[in-house]
């Protein structure tokens, strides 16, 4: 720490910091348009131009390191002098267009003009005009307005790690533009709207609808994935117009995903369920909450005394709340359901038996920046976990060694070592490999036993599983991760790649980090622990007959990873009660009562992210119509089943029951004990050119039923539409008749992967497994 | 077959040594050069792109340098692409009456290309030659102490080159 | 002395005649009463009436949407929603004025970048049935179609003071 003085006042400050830093961080306010506390330096708007005693000319803050006894002078006439040059300078091609500009209100020139601007222009030459680009559905560029400031460009080329934007031509000519022209494909690009200090990138779905002034802002949570995003929701007359950014450097540091940041479209969307409705000879009826609600519990009740309680079958969502879970797992219990699940895109929960219920991770999100070796296992992070991403990219960036194994040559945007293209089915036997290097590296542990015991024996690691494994056993390294993404956790064999992270967990002392589902699968998972995991994972009764299903805020055509068969026994069923914010032609044809839930905007709750951390969020806005907050509804339910201390009056109550009973019983990070998981794996020794793999994920706009219906996320999409992609080489070998059958080289050979969330992503995969019948044509 | 020659991958690579290995980027103003020379005198975004897979950088990064300096072109342009020099010394010497006689010549004006695709006209800024000013740059040869004879005889020169070709 | 002057002038009804001399004074003087409404006294320029949605000469309305009259209002009297037209540009969906809450202040035409709300010298309407005091945009352009040579002059006389 060195003494320097700012305006007359005495501060310490670190060494190395910039003269902006150390005045933000003693609330001394310089005026900046270029610099960010998240981007690397440029300088060039010159807007921070401070005095420095005994340095001649004005020096900008941002760019100057302080040292010792420096006096800096950031109002002294001389500053304000520069200060107001510059603004002078950059208001000469501003246009004059405040009151049709989106940034009217909340922009940094604006704000800054009033302080250091003038009342008038000495400048009467034609101001510059630039053409402004198309860059997609979600920003709207009017670049006329672009002071240079290059923060879009930085963030793009630091942050994102895929350089979109860039500055063109030079000086008064320079302008902010993509090389031809296209949409930006980054899955955080929505981020350059909040960092534009002016109005040339401002948000495409907010175009024009309100102004700042009008906003009202409501912290709150993102349902979308695993994260906790913090967010704002800025509502004016009871809609959501917008959502930004919450600064959590815990978890989203100041940036949001895009699938957050729009996901509010979906909220006015015609599909809203606002009436409580109820099937009665096939014929839907609108009718009252009393009446529905009573119906539902008689039938329920009915049900189960008629046929016990394995006709009965309960699945919730994992954007769900940890309140509606809460009571969701209560209702369960009193009525002695064992099928019930939020796991529901997953396959294989087979390491239930064994490992009980815990968080999906022993590390935390902060520590994904600071680790030395990660490896990323069946995962489109990009796509699954954008903000992870970033941090990924930034220990690489430090010099961490990333390595990729997945199903598809997937873009991490930072330096990967190696990034290995599997077949989907063998990513266990290459984890497996993986995990058999770096056994045998270490033969001082004896692990003989396991290596046998495994079913490693036959497996031989290439050069590229030791030299993971050297780079996992690296006692230089300490810091290690090995995630698993969605494609992980959706396989087939999930629960024996856990097991083998977990293996690796205590072998090596990798930090494990599971990506699940949602923003709540870990609220979910509290639910069950908390029930003394009575329940049985969805996997394990995907075909069993029952009489009656209860749904919370799914669809069953596109949000399970069995939905066909879901569907099918939906359709079977005598009562199917679903609760749901949106309506469906499936959902109609599914269900028997309809009842209408809030969506997370207008719901209080929380979400349990991925440490485990709960975070509360209130009701931004209130919900449509007679549609009402999931927790209420099941609070009813649980009244009408005559369960007893079912009278909570807020969603706090249960917030705190379930605080209390959490404190008793906490939800640990994953023991790794290793014989037990042993047990579980018989690998597949399947030769996978004698056949084709489907895989199937969720595509990064259609993972729950909010972002499916939020239409400019609908319109990025376009590039991932719902269809077959194989490579060109296995689509010469298995031809299909199919036209939606698209060319994609980064998928593995033998391998074809189907985009799920979408109404037809079912059909196809039965339509492509009947053409391939017929015609395996290589021999 | 791919975009850049195999010539001029080898010229790319002779500018890839002169800088250290990590700063492969570094030969991105040669690269865009010798690409532009190999294309006709212009850049086209395949060519660019190209060049900055080549050399691992964004394609965004490669049209960014190639955007900024006047000497890349960014759209097709003459046979020849006679640079005049418009910088004071010039300018003093009378630069203003040999645009006015090339631009009649050519039948262009000073920035575009003649509609026969022979001449493009380019104001340029001081190119060291002040002391025989003014000065034009053609085909990599400055041509000195012009005056409406000499750019009568290069003009003739270049289409007799033409023609003979 | 004063006594005397008192009382003489008690006795020759001086106080009266003073009276009637102001009244005679203005028996003959001109009138100045207005007969209303035959009769209506000048309007300022800068009357501040009924309100009215410009247009620019080409047809295209002049209001876009920036909401600082909205903003400015102190009795929350003005309603706009906005979004962008077909042609891309800033367009109000919805523009009312309540005439029960509007306080005529004249805040609304002085925060217009545009001169797109003004307050003309109309001072004679009525409305006749609940919902009719609350202005649309329909309205107001409709009365800014009729009026616009009056709001015209009345602007290029007050330009010079603005």
């Amino acid at each position: 720490m060195i003494d320097i003085e700012i305006n007359g006042i005495a501060l310490k400050a670190p060494l190395g910091a910039s003269i902006i830093e150390v005045a933000d961080a003693n609330g001394i306010s310089i005026p900046r348009f270029c610099y960010h506390k998240k981007l690397s330096i440029a300088a060039n708007c010159r807007m921070c131009l401070v005095e420095v005693d005994k340095v001649g000319k004005p020096l900008p803050a941002c760019a100057t390191p302080v040292t010792a006894n420096m006096k800096v002078f950031t109002q002294s006439p001389k500053a304000r002098d520069a200060q107001r040059a510059v603004m002078e300078f950059l208001l000469i091609n501003h246009p004059l267009d405040c009151p049709i500009c989106d940034q009217g209100g909340q922009c940094e020139l604006q704000d800054n003009a009033m302080t250091y601007g003038q009342d008038f222009s000495r400048f009467d030459e034609s101001k510059r005009v630039v053409v402004d680009k198309d860059i997609g559905p979600l920003i709207a560029t009017d670049l006329t307005r672009c002071i240079q400031c290059t923060r879009c460009v930085r963030f793009g080329q630091e942050i994102a790690g895929l350089r979109e934007l860039g500055a063109l031509g030079r000086g008064e000519k320079m302008s902010i533009g993509t090389f031809v022209e296209q949409s930006l494909v980054s899955e955080i690009s929505g981020n350059i709207i909040d960092l534009c200090p002016v109005g040339a990138l401002t948000s495409k779905p907010f175009r024009f609808k309100a102004r700042p002034w009008e906003l009202n802002q409501h912290a709150s949570i993102s349902p979308h994935d695993c994260l906790g995003t913090n967010l704002y929701i800025h509502t004016r007359n009871g809609d959501v117009m917008r959502v930004v950014p919450r600064d959590n450097e815990a978890i989203n540091e100041t940036w949001l995903a895009d699938r957050d940041r729009y996901s509010y479209t979906a909220l006015k969307s015609p599909d809203r369920l606002t009436q409580p409705c109820i099937k009665r000879n096939g014929q839907w009826q609108v009718t009252d909450w009393t009446t529905a609600l009573a119906t539902a519990a008689d039938n329920l009740m009915a049900i189960n005394a008629q046929h016990g309680s394995d006709a009965l079958a309960m699945l919730a969502s994992p954007i769900s709340t940890s309140e509606e879970f809460a009571l969701f797992a209560k209702i369960a219990k009193h009525l002695k359901v064992t099928q019930f699940d939020h796991r529901i895109k997953t396959q294989d929960q087979r390491d239930q038996t064994i490992l009980g219920h815990y968080l999906s991770t022993d590390t935390t999100i902060v520590a994904l920046e600071d680790c030395q070796v990660a490896l990323i296992v069946g995962s489109h992070l990009a796509q699954e976990l954008p903000l992870a991403l970033t941090r990924i990219r930034k220990a690489s960036l430090q010099g961490a060694v990333i390595h990729a194994l997945n199903p598809a040559h997937y873009e991490f945007n930072c330096t990967l070592s190696s990034n290995v293209t599997c077949a989907y089915e063998q990513l266990v036997t290459e984890l497996a490999s993986i995990v058999k290097a770096v056994l045998l590296q270490r033969p001082d542990r004896g692990y003989d036993a396991l290596i046998s015991s495994l079913q490693l024996k036959e497996l031989t690691p290439s050069a590229a599983h030791l030299k993971i494994a050297e780079d996992l056993l690296n006692p230089s390294n300490e810091r290690k991760i090995i995630l698993l993404g969605q494609l992980a956790d959706h396989h087939p064999d999930a629960a024996l790649l856990r097991a083998l992270c977990l293996t690796l967990n205590t072998v090596a002392n990798v930090r494990y980090f599971f990506i699940t589902d949602g923003a709540n699968s870990t609220g979910g998972a509290i639910a069950q622990h908390l029930q003394n995991n009575i329940s049985k994972p969805y996997a394990t009764w995907v075909n069993n007959a029952v009489h009656a299903y209860v749904l919370l805020n799914l669809e069953p055509d596109v949000d399970c990873a069995h939905s066909g068969a879901l569907v099918k026994q939906l359709k079977q069923a005598e009562c199917v009660i679903a609760i749901s914010a949106f309506d469906s032609a499936q959902l109609r044809e599914s269900a028997t009562i309809l009842l209408p839930a809030a969506c997370f905007t207008e719901t209080s709750g929380s979400f349990a992210n991925i440490e485990g951390f709960q975070q509360c969020f209130a009701a931004s806005v209130a919900a449509p119509g007679d549609s009402r907050p999931g927790w209420k509804i099941l609070r009813v339910l649980g009244n009408l089943l005559k369960i007893a201390g079912f009278d909570y009056v807020s969603s706090d109550d249960i917030a705190q029951e379930l605080q209390a009973e959490l404190a008793q019983k906490p939800l640990t990070a994953a023991v790794a004990t290793i014989e037990p998981l042993t047990a579980l794996l018989s690998l597949n020794k399947k030769c996978p050119t004698e056949s084709l793999t489907l895989f199937s994920d969720w595509a990064i706009y259609r993972g729950d039923n909010i972002v499916r219906r939020a239409m400019p996320l609908q319109q990025a999409l376009s590039q991932q539409a719902c269809g077959i992609y194989m490579n060109s080489a296995t689509a010469k070998q298995w031809p299909t008749a199919l036209t939606l059958s698209t060319i994609d080289d980064r998928i593995a050979d033998h391998n074809a992967f189907i985009p799920a969330g979408f109404a037809h992503s079912t059909e196809l995969q039965q339509q492509l497994f009947q053409s391939l019948t017929i015609k395996p044509t290589h021999d | 077959m791919s975009v850049l020659s195999s010539e001029v991958i080898a010229q790319i690579d002779q500018w890839i040594q002169k800088y250290p290995p990590e700063q492969r980027r570094s030969a991105v103003l040669p690269g865009l050069l010798m690409a532009q020379e190999a294309n006709g005198g212009w850049l086209s975004a395949d060519v660019i792109t190209a060049v900055a897979d080549y050399l691992n950088i964004p394609p965004i990064a490669a049209f960014e340098v190639a955007s900024f300096y006047s000497m890349y072109e960014l759209a097709p342009i003459g046979k020849h692409k006679i640079s005049v020099c418009t910088n004071i010394a010039c300018q003093l010497a009378g630069c203003q009456t040999i645009i006015e006689h090339l631009e009649q010549r050519c039948a262009t004006q000073l920035g575009a290309t003649s509609a026969d695709g022979q001449y493009t006209l380019r104001s340029v800024e001081c190119m060291g030659a002040c002391i025989h000013a003014p000065m034009l740059e053609v085909n990599k040869q400055y041509h000195e102490n012009l005056t409406l004879e000499k750019v009568d005889a290069l003009l003739s020169q270049l289409t007799n080159e033409g023609a003979s070709s | 002395m004063n006594a005397i002057k008192k009382l003489f002038k008690t006795f020759l009804l001086w106080e009266l005649l003073k009276g009637l001399k102001l009244t005679g004074r203005f028996f003959w003087a001109p009138k100045v009463t207005i007969q209303y409404p035959e009769e209506q006294t000048p309007v300022s320029p800068r009357f501040r009436g009924l309100h009215a949605l410009r247009r620019y000469p080409n047809g295209e309305e002049r209001c876009i949407a920036c909401k600082l009259c909205e903003a400015v209002c102190p009795a929350l009297a003005i309603t706009i929603e906005a979004e962008p037209r077909s042609d891309g540009s800033r367009r109000t969906t919805k523009y009312e004025i309540d005439l029960f809450k509007c306080i005529f202040c004249g805040f609304c035409e002085e925060a217009c970048p545009v001169d797109a709300i003004v307050e003309t010298r109309v001072l004679h309407y009525h409305f006749e049935k609940r919902g009719d005091q609350i202005l649309t945009k329909a309205k107001l352009l409709a009365l800014g179609d009729h009026y616009e040579a009056i709001i015209a002059v009345d602007k290029a006389v007050d330009a010079k003071y603005v």
